[in-house]
């Protein structure tokens, strides 16, 4: 697969860098010399210095024989011409784009399609954000909620505490405690390993646990699970950048929102734009003004600033100050290492909420709702059962007796739209939605190959 | 530095070499000859050497670093170029000595083609392989050979790569991943061997010597396995199909690829490199013919044409193969014929030598000087086939230059200490800088007759060409053992 990615900013680096592991061919193109000598330094990708919406450049990257371009530029303007151009003179099949501006987006279904501008996917990555620490937000005490299934299923990561109730309980003494809901614990992180737990698997503290619920029944398995029924009511916001005032607009209504931004400009735009927060234009690093701010009698303080040092710094200070939840945007890898040890409740990694809706992309076969797991080692994703013809189509079949690749394990299904137990004896229909975790990504090709329509030898050769 | 990574990479390299001592075998088995010996011991050391060096750092995890891309080149040139010689040694039929052994190995490689073996028609027919298959695999790069089939390299197959590629410009990539680039450069390689090696034999060599001579042809090594080289056929036929291919061979092989991927030939007439290759060899072939033709020569003049140009595509691409007693002309024209070899043979070609590439480059910068002096105050980059030429390669091409004269001159004035006289040293560090083979004065055969101090200069010299100096000298450099 051909992969032409315009942008080497944040987004673009990430996505190539994600991509190149696999089997993919990527090409990067960007106007800044310097962006793209680091990148033929550090990844296995060829790139080119150019103009990103010329014909002329978008030719000397092959755009004749790409798949798929995803423009990624700063410019929304650029990354729709980009594609324009792309799908006019070169016919390219998928074509994503990163749009942001609301404007553009509330005429979505009538500009963005095959007549107007044709742009097959728009992602967004600030709002996929924003939606992301919305979520977590919601669910006091999950570490990451992903949903499957349109909103049928979601997986939840809970981190297991040294103090908590559940240190030394075995999962059927769980699945008693939860009273008839159903919520299945699919996977146990335990010190930089993957476990996958059965009903004698006892937790210990310090655990990572992975588990599948419904997803109205959510809020109830981790309120019984982690005695966290009290719902968060106050919250803080250091930054004011488009994510931080995505995620106020996203909240004012449901919560008391507080936004803290540096200068008084932007102050003065974000209080235009929201209604029932309370903008501050201050230093989130003093002491004396977060305190000012009752900081020790905030709920969740979030730092989501675009510099890693400023967050992560931020957030600790708010801790030690007395905040309950902090969370803290980090992009950079090197220091998820160091902020991994629990001294910020939440640590956020922009590039993998925005990797998954490209993955579901780029994957072959009917694959939807990509989510990329423990920092990109490990993936969940969605597959639905086809008619894929002959013997070889999983409908029919016990789950039990589906071949999966070791280090692969079913766990959900969604049935029109609701969510049925995976017990072993269960047999899976047509048109099911299956969800599956892959403890390491090379195993993803053996596994989308099941879900993929059988192919003959012959059609085989002439693809 | 990482050693233990660079251990591990160098064992699965040896380890890979290694199964190139399995031909020869079967080729002394298919003509009975029992000489399978020698390379049974050959693969036999490497593999365990390789297979030791591999265990004892199996568990080494990271990416290499630029830094250790050359300790890897250099290590695995060097040892590639000693374990080589292994069968020459243990071999009865030739006699080597240990040294003798490893000059005909490192020649092999690196293809030079120079040679230390008289007799070569009388030698078991698996040792002519071996030789051949040496230069086969120096030809494209063992290690280019091992990026493209070792994936776990990853990215640090780039640094590798780049530390054995030879052309002033080497971070184009024909292709997003360098495994596939790695690829594909084998590919045309091994096609162009196959193609050669059945033109060859249509032209009425026996199979035996069309393999062999399309190995030394492609890579452009010029051994032969006839002491008489080319001149041992007197076949017009034949001498024109070498022609082409060690021509072909010359081109950048980037040029090959995207001709071939584009199913144009239209490239080839609009790149600026390959038309100053072929204008060199035109004009030189005219000068010697004109030169041999008024002079005089032992040819008769139907022969003169097709022997020039014979001798000056072989020493432009520095293949080495001779066709006639080129030694015996006019005594400007061997002269001239070794100058060639410094500038014959395309950037990212089999060839050696400064490249046609640089040699452009240079030219195109001191046209811009003299025009610089007349309007003092334009501004006129450097272009190749429109392109602006960037000022960091331009300086790299001229201290390529400075170094390429600076390393001649000592190895020069080294080979003249270890006792040949100024001609023969003059020729001999021609021969093995530009991977020639073929010099003048005692060398002119072959370097049976000079002294083992010499030999192990000619060594040093034929790597340093090889690895085109800078990834060899930077190891000798303190900065680069500096942590």
């Amino acid at each position: 697969m051909r992969i032409i990615i315009l942008g080497a900013g944040r987004v673009g680096f990430t996505v190539a860098s994600n991509l190149s592991c696999e089997n993919i061919d990527i090409t990067l193109i960007d106007k800044n010399q310097s962006v793209i000598d680091a990148a033929c330094e550090r990844l296995d990708v060829s790139a080119i210095c150019g103009s990103v919406s010329h014909p002329d450049v978008l030719e000397s990257a092959g755009i004749k024989h790409a798949d798929i371009i995803i423009a990624v530029t700063d410019s929304d303007e650029t990354n729709m011409l980009a594609c324009q151009v792309a799908h006019h003179l070169f016919k390219v099949p998928q074509k994503i784009a990163r749009v942001r501006s609301r404007s553009f987006l509330d005429y979505k279904d009538q500009l963005f399609n095959a007549n107007a501008i044709p742009i097959d996917l728009i992602i967004n990555p600030e709002n996929e954000i924003v939606n992301f620490i919305k979520n977590l937000i919601l669910h006091p005490g999950a570490q990451q909620v992903l949903s499957f299934a349109n909103g049928a299923l979601s997986l939840v990561e809970a981190r297991c505490k040294s103090d908590s109730d559940l240190v030394g309980k075995t999962l059927k003494d769980l699945s008693l405690s939860l009273q008839g809901i159903y919520a299945r614990i699919a996977i146990v992180y335990r010190q930089g390993e993957i476990i996958y737990p059965n009903y004698q698997t006892v937790i210990e503290a310090g655990d990572r646990l992975f588990f599948i619920a419904s997803s109205d029944d959510i809020k109830q398995v981790l309120s019984i699970l982690f005695n966290q029924n009290k719902p968060y009511k106050r919250l803080i916001i250091a930054g004011g950048g488009r994510i931080g005032l995505g995620l106020a607009q996203a909240l004012e209504n449901t919560l008391q929102v507080k936004i803290i931004t540096k200068s008084r400009d932007k102050a003065d735009q974000l209080s235009e734009k929201l209604d029932h927060s309370i903008v501050l234009s201050g230093d989130a690093t003093d002491e004396a003004f977060l305190l000012d701010e009752n900081i020790d009698r905030t709920d969740v303080f979030c730092t989501l600033t675009s510099d890693d040092e400023t967050n992560i710094l931020c957030s600790m200070l708010a801790k030690s100050l007395g905040a309950q939840v902090v969370m803290s945007l980090v992009d950079r890898n090197a220091y998820m290492n160091m902020v991994d040890n629990g001294s910020i409740d939440n640590v956020i990694y922009p590039q993998h909420t925005t990797i998954g809706k490209i993955l579901s992309r780029v994957r072959r076969g009917e694959i939807a709702s990509v989510h990329s797991l423990l920092r990109g080692k490990a993936e969940a994703f969605e597959a639905t059962v086809q008619d894929t013809g002959g013997k070889h189509g999983l409908a029919g079949k016990r789950i039990c007796d589906i071949k999966l690749p070791q280090g692969c394990i079913i766990i959900g299904l969604v049935r029109q739209g609701t969510s049925i137990p995976t017990r072993a004896e269960l047999i899976v229909e047509l048109d099911d939605h299956i969800i599956l975790f892959v403890s390491d990504k090379s195993l993803v090709n053996q596994v989308e190959a099941l879900f993929q329509p059988h192919k003959s030898l012959l059609s085989r050769f002439i693809h | 530095m990482h050693y233990n990574l660079i251990r591990k990479i160098s064992g699965l390299l040896l380890g890979l070499f290694s199964f190139t001592m399995l031909p020869p075998i079967l080729v002394s088995y298919l003509y009975q000859e029992q000489n399978h010996q020698p390379f049974i011991i050959g693969f036999m050391v490497i593999f365990l050497t390789g297979l030791g060096l591999w265990l004892s750092a199996k568990n080494a995890a990271g990416e290499l670093r630029t830094r250790d891309g050359f300790v890897v080149a250099v290590v695995f040139w060097l040892s590639l170029g000693l374990s080589g010689a292994i069968p020459f040694y243990v071999s009865s039929m030739p006699s080597l000595s240990l040294t003798d052994a490893i000059f005909e190995s490192i020649s092999g490689l690196t293809t030079t083609g120079a040679t230390v073996i008289t007799g070569l028609d009388q030698l078991p027919k698996s040792i002519l392989f071996y030789r051949q298959q040496l230069q086969w695999l120096g030809g494209m790069g063992i290690i280019v050979l091992a990026v493209a089939i070792l994936p776990m390299l990853g990215i640090g197959g780039m640094q590798l790569y780049k530390a054995e590629t030879p052309g002033p410009v080497k971070d184009n990539k024909l292709t997003p991943r360098i495994t596939e680039t790695a690829k594909a450069l084998w590919e045309i390689y091994l096609g162009l061997t196959v193609a050669c090696t059945l033109a060859y034999w249509a032209g009425g060599m026996n199979f035996f010597d069309a393999i062999t001579h399309s190995f030394s042809t492609v890579s452009i090594g010029g051994f032969s396995t006839h002491d008489a080289s080319f001149a041992f056929f007197d076949n017009s036929t034949l001498n024109y199909i070498c022609v082409g291919f060690m021509f072909i061979s010359g081109i950048n092989f980037a040029l090959h690829f995207k001709a071939a991927r584009n199913f144009s030939l239209k490239l080839y007439s609009q790149n600026s490199e390959l038309k100053t290759y072929a204008s060199i060899l035109a004009s030189h072939v005219v000068i010697v013919a004109i030169a041999l033709f008024v002079i005089g020569s032992n040819l008769s003049d139907s022969m003169i044409f097709e022997q020039t140009l014979f001798q000056v595509v072989s020493f432009a691409t520095t293949s080495g193969f001779t066709s006639s007693d080129y030694i015996n002309w006019p005594s400007f024209i061997p002269v001239i014929l070794i100058f060639l070899s410094f500038y014959g043979g395309c950037g990212g070609s089999t060839a050696g030598g400064i490249k046609v590439i640089r040699i452009l480059i240079m030219f195109k910068q001191l046209g811009k000087e003299i025009t610089h002096l007349i309007h003092p105050h334009a501004d006129m980059p450097i272009k190749l086939d429109h392109h602006v030429v960037s000022r960091p390669i331009i300086n790299a091409v001229w201290s390529f230059f400075s170094a390429y004269i600076l390393a001649f001159g000592v190895l020069m004035v080294l080979m003249m200490i270890t006792g040949l006289d100024q001609v023969t040293a003059f020729s001999a560090v021609a021969a093995t800088l530009n991977n020639l083979g073929p010099g003048l004065g005692d060398i002119s055969s072959n370097f049976a007759n000079v002294p083992d101090a010499s030999k192990w200069v000619a060594c040093f010299s034929m790597l340093l060409g090889r690895l085109e100096i800078f990834t060899l000298l930077v190891l000798f450099s303190p900065v680069f053992w500096r942590d």
